[in-house]
């Protein structure tokens, strides 16, 4: 089983909710370490956007993935269950997640301080940011397990 | 192998390039507007469908041919494949991504808006057939070299050019 979680940057909002639904983190409040010691987290590298990073595996063999879209969020799922389902065939072993409805405008905007090269103001939007989407990435999965 | 002709609606530029690579329109000359119309899935894809998958056909090597509408998210769009093929233990060589937009002209994108998104298909076919008509001899020399590099075995150098 693979399960990939869309985001517009694949290095922010995605790689929380991979962490919570990995069971790394828990709780829907967590502090600014915890965000920035998140393996993967704001590693980002724009022209790279797109390329599935790794977050991890669970216990049960359930390899999860991040996936940066831009603001392409659904268009980006459609064509990546098209691709899984050209590669993989009709096996029905993944899920692809699009948070970019839980991505917050700290976030939007840590995004675009990021790109004007302002490390330390984009990683206090990141660090707000994460603080808002994680109670509502915890509602998404929540709906999803069900 | 898998060659993927991409461009925004995946609905003129990459069904016309598919259609040159499948055999479907002429190589020696532009096709009359009643051919370029008869391609399948020639000026039908609506937003809906971009993101979506569409197999157009095995050339004569036993590729498979499909095409995709991405809107503006052309490297997404290609990292995102890549990586999905990484994943899944599918050879880099055996995927073949094409992206057809450099070749579109603002005939295509002025008929294609429209046809597609306006929704007026009588004033903006025509339009955007002529500007496949314009854009065709260069949408055949791409197909040609796809269709060489992919015969050699040259993806790599290929997928550099790209």
């Amino acid at each position: 089983m693979k399960v990939f979680f869309i985001c517009r940057s694949g290095h922010h909002t995605s790689v929380i909710a991979a962490f919570l639904y990995l069971g790394r983190l828990t709780g829907t409040k967590i502090n600014r370490k915890d965000i920035f010691s998140l393996p993967g987290f704001d590693e980002i590298d724009f022209r790279e956007t797109g390329r599935p990073f790794f977050a991890g595996a669970d216990h049960s063999g359930t390899e999860v993935y991040t996936i940066g879209a831009l603001s392409y969020g659904s268009l980006l799922k459609k064509a990546a269950n098209e691709m899984i389902q050209l590669f993989n065939g009709n096996t029905a072993d993944w899920q692809v997640i699009d948070t970019s409805s839980c991505v917050s405008r700290w976030t939007v905007w840590g995004l675009r301080t990021k790109r004007l090269h302002l490390r330390f103001l984009a990683k206090a939007f990141f660090c707000l940011g994460a603080r808002k989407e994680t109670r509502r990435l915890a509602g998404l999965l929540k709906t999803i397990d069900n | 192998m898998k060659i993927i002709y991409h461009c925004y609606g995946g609905a003129h530029s990459s069904v016309t390039a598919a259609a040159v690579h499948l055999g479907w329109l002429p190589t020696d000359h532009i096709p009359g507007s009643d051919e370029i119309k008869a391609i399948p899935y020639f000026d039908r894809p609506v937003t809906s469908d971009h993101g979506r998958l569409q197999f157009m056909g095995n050339d004569e090597f036993g590729n498979d041919i499909y095409v995709i509408g991405r809107r503006n998210a052309a490297r997404i769009f290609e990292n995102m494949a890549i990586g999905m093929a990484q994943i899944y233990g599918f050879c880099p060589e055996q995927l073949v991504l094409v992206n057809v937009m450099p070749y579109v002209n603002w005939k295509m994108v002025i008929g294609g808006f429209t046809s597609r998104r306006l929704g007026f298909t009588a004033i903006g076919r025509p339009v955007v057939t002529a500007g496949v008509k314009s854009a065709y001899w260069k949408i055949v020399s791409i197909v040609n070299r796809i269709k060489v590099c992919t015969a050699s075995g040259n993806t790599g150098e290929l997928m550099q050019a790209n």
